[in-house]
């Protein structure tokens, strides 16, 4: 029998049972709706908490001296050349590279007249900082102008802390390569606000060269590069690895282990609440397709005996499930999109903006509706779809035409 | 109808609640697979969401239970603004005797007092080179300590606080000053008064706490040590407190409130419960626990759409037969209220099987608890704390509201689709091919 008539012949089918089937159909749609825009917020979670690890200075790959993480300090160092520049490598072009950013990060206590209280205290080209969340500081005050700069920028949560303002003085003691504690009296630029409070209370920010000649030196301890797609980390960590021998070459993966668990496991979550939504909707969906045979026993017992192949019979119950199935998926995915552009700017979540930023997440959660996800959707749908119609089609093809038409 | 006029009037009303229950049960078991796929659906459903919500519960609790023995207690008594603006100056006055009051309540189990302020920590390293890092020194009683916090269990080397210039440092504090047990180490803050306040101490013992920022900021010493040296005299600016779980705290909390009153102390000291204390864990179990809810929500709902399906069939199977009791006077209102009671069993019956499982699952596996590798902690580069094991625990709203809400939509759903029997004519009815 041809394929064209069973599925005619499949369709006029569902709509002797409009009620039946439009319950259904509403069961499918609005669980299909539910993973879609599940899986956007999830993903929206994950994107955000991605791009957090990056930000935080990190850059997709960070060149540190091997001891650095251990024991953070000028000793463990290394010098790049003024002129250096990533999208010169093999291999790697400048529309790979977003940008990059050599820093000198040390442990230090900053002073104001009145407290005193443990930072990292990281020299900075500001002209450079557009790859990490310092390029995006609201800073009350001035920024930092460039390198040179000997002003510092503190954070908000700092400031009162150690209750100083802007244009007052703070002295800032590190300890050089030697050993000897280096101090030195500095201006407040400006003060700057993040989503985290705990940030604003440990990095204190000057010029690079600054905390160069503070410390008597021309090395810094870290190289952050970042990419302007995510899949052109890993050639780009090769090629430094192999210019930057002897040194750590690092994944931002490897340095926020936390935000790389998060992001592995979130991708585990988007199939397990699938699996939930759908568990739970296969059992209405069997049900209804059972009915749908039970029913018809003595009419497939007829088409049977009129002629109809026993592989047609089971061809057909399959595809009323897929074709109801599909109604449902493109129904619910279009729902889930309906439901989604309004809020694809973002949706507020203030209530609970310790715990996001203890997570690295920002109070405005932005949902990603992607296309991969949604496809995974529909093609593991229609799996199941087919699946569940297994039991009632075999059960069917099974059935003499004379016994069926008996009942 | 004759033979019906000369029935009792009671009987020809409506049938007894015994029959009606009956005859609704049986009904059900014409059709055992769709009865089955119906409370299998429900079931299913309210397993996992007992199960989700008792995994939720039972990390919440581990979560809780975890940070208030690690670091913050399950109440402190604070000055009022310490916990918004931690200084020096913000402190408890008289903690020994207020600390001594406070433990003989009936609701604290134990009760101990921490002095704290930041502080540069210098390490001689031998050939004339000096090492310091910026760190929190909190100045404790040693054998208070012991009681409530499982620090002095992350010893990994020396002993804890036995020496009365003793200092119990932070692993990964230790490493960057060079230091290990023995060595002598400076600790250089300013004072109360704004003088320069000096310690000297020895390693006595070295912590590990798989948190890295304790293990990289924090330094204990003995408080009279503490004290001395920052011009504090007898004031702390923590009084940690303890009670028996987490659901007492609330009650311990009223008890501190009454206590500090009636010292006096209510302007000068304010008791804070956990949730205040570590307000980012309370949160992350909100934010968690709305997942779940959302779960729960959706769940329930596509559930309802195949609940409402297996009803509607039944309904349209049947429409001969209620023709049937509708011409031999049975009241339409009756009809309905048996597909309520149809309804119902069948919620009970999923119900029933999936709360079973459920509490099957919960009861063996959850309260022996799942070990938890030490690796998932490094994994997750000790930022958070991670429990030995991680129970489930059973709750009251996790055991009732998925059922509940559950039977509710199952009862609309059901009194929607009865509402179909208005219309029944019993003559067309009865005509009706099947």
């Amino acid at each position: 029998m041809k394929l064209r008539l069973l599925v005619q012949l499949g369709w006029r089918n569902l709509w002797r049972h409009k009620r039946r089937n439009g319950i259904l159909l509403g069961g499918i749609t609005f669980a299909v709706a539910s993973v879609v825009l599940a899986n956007s917020f999830i993903r929206g979670m994950q994107v955000q908490m991605a791009d957090n690890a990056v930000d935080l200075m990190n850059g997709h790959v960070k060149i540190l001296a091997p001891g650095y993480l251990d024991d953070p300090g000028i000793a463990q160092s290394f010098e790049v050349a003024q002129d250096w520049q990533p999208d010169a490598l093999d291999g790697i072009t400048p529309d790979m590279v977003a940008g990059w950013a050599s820093r000198v990060r040390v442990p230090a206590v900053i002073m104001s007249e009145r407290e005193t209280r443990g930072i990292q205290l990281v020299g900075i080209d500001p002209a450079s900082e557009n790859i990490s969340f310092v390029g995006k500081l609201a800073v009350e005050g001035e920024g930092l102008a460039d390198a040179a700069d000997r002003r510092v920028i503190v954070g908000a949560g700092l400031a009162e802390q150690i209750e100083t303002l802007v244009g007052r003085r703070i002295v800032l003691i590190t300890q050089g390569a030697d050993g000897r504690n280096r101090e030195a009296g500095y201006r407040v630029a400006g003060i700057y606000r993040t989503d985290s409070s705990s940030l604003e209370k440990i990095f204190v920010f000057t010029g690079r060269d600054t905390v160069q000649n503070l410390l008597e030196t021309n090395v810094v301890t870290e190289l952050s590069v970042r990419v302007t797609e995510e899949r052109f980390g890993p050639p780009l960590l090769q090629r430094l690895a192999n210019v930057f021998s002897g040194l750590d070459v690092m994944t931002w993966q490897e340095l926020d282990p936390t935000a790389a668990a998060m992001t592995a496991i979130i991708d585990v979550a988007i199939l397990v609440y699938f699996f939930i939504m759908m568990g739970a909707l296969s059992f209405g969906l069997v049900n209804s397709l059972v009915t749908a045979v039970m029913e018809r026993t003595r009419e497939m017992g007829m088409m049977r005996a009129i002629g109809m192949r026993p592989r047609s019979v089971l061809l057909q119950v399959v595809l009323e499930s897929t074709l109801i199935m599909g109604a449902g998926i493109a129904g619910g995915v279009l729902l889930g999109v309906l439901v989604y552009l309004p809020i694809a700017d973002g949706v507020d979540l203030a209530a609970f903006d310790e715990a996001l930023s203890t997570f690295g997440l920002s109070n405005v959660l932005v949902p990603q509706l992607i296309a991969q996800d949604v496809i995974l959707v529909v093609v593991l749908s229609l799996i199941l779809g087919f699946v569940a119609s297994a039991s009632p089609a075999v059960r069917c093809m099974k059935m003499g035409p004379l016994e069926a038409m008996r009942r | 109808m004759a033979d019906a006029a000369l029935a009792p009037a009671a009987a020809r009303r409506s049938p007894g609640r015994g029959l009606f229950l009956l005859v609704a049960w049986r009904n059900l078991w014409r059709n055992p697979r769709r009865t089955w796929l119906t409370a299998g659906g429900m079931a299913f459903s309210m397993w996992l969401i007992v199960l989700f919500m008792s995994i939720q519960a039972g990390m919440y609790n581990d979560l809780r239970d975890l940070s208030a023995r690690m670091v913050s207690g399950h109440a402190q008594v604070q000055h009022p603004q310490y916990l918004d603006d931690a200084r020096l100056r913000h402190v408890v006055q008289g903690v020994t005797e207020l600390t001594r009051q406070l433990a003989e309540l009936p609701a604290v189990v134990a009760a101990t007092p921490r002095a704290e302020t930041f502080a540069l920590v210098s390490a001689d390293q031998g050939d004339g080179e000096e090492r310091s890092f910026g760190a929190i020194i909190v100045g404790v009683d040693p054998e208070g300590e012991r009681d409530v916090s499982r620090l002095p269990g992350s010893l990994v080397d020396g002993t804890y606080l036995t020496g009365s210039d003793d200092a119990f440092v932070g692993a990964r504090l230790a490493r960057t000053l060079g230091i290990s047990v023995g060595d002598e180490l400076v600790v250089l803050g300013s004072t109360r008064e704004g003088g320069v306040a000096a310690l000297a101490a020895r390693v006595g013992g070295i912590f590990q706490s798989g948190l890295a920022d304790l293990d990289r900021m924090l330094l204990q010493v003995r408080l009279p040590v503490l004290q001395e040296a920052f011009e504090l005299g007898d004031d702390a600016h923590r009084i940690v407190l303890f009670t028996d779980s987490i659901p007492a705290i609330d009650a311990m909390v009223e008890e501190v409130r009454g206590a500090l009153a009636s010292a006096g102390a209510a302007d000068a000291a304010r008791v804070r419960p956990w949730a205040e204390l570590m307000p980012e864990v309370e949160e992350s179990i909100q934010l968690d626990a709305t997942g779940g809810v959302i779960l729960l929500w959706t769940l329930v709902i596509v559930v309802a759409f195949a609940v409402v399906n297996a009803l509607v069939m039944t309904v349209l199977e049947r429409t001969r037969e209620f023709g049937m009791l509708l011409a031999v006077g049975m009241r339409p209102g009756s009809i309905m209220a048996m597909l309520q009671v149809e309804a119902l069993c069948m919620w009970a019956l999923g119900t029933a099987i999936g709360l079973g499982l459920a509490v099957l699952v919960v009861s063996t596996v959850g309260t022996y608890g799942i070990g938890i590798p030490q690796e998932a902690g490094e994994m997750l580069g000790n930022t958070f704390l991670v429990p030995e094991r991680f129970h489930m625990v059973l709750d009251a709203p996790a055991l009732t509201l998925a059922p509940a809400v559950l039977g509710g939509l199952t009862s609309v759903a059901a009194f929607l689709v009865s509402l179909r029997l208005r219309r029944i004519r019993p003559v067309a009815a009865l005509r009706e091919v099947e």
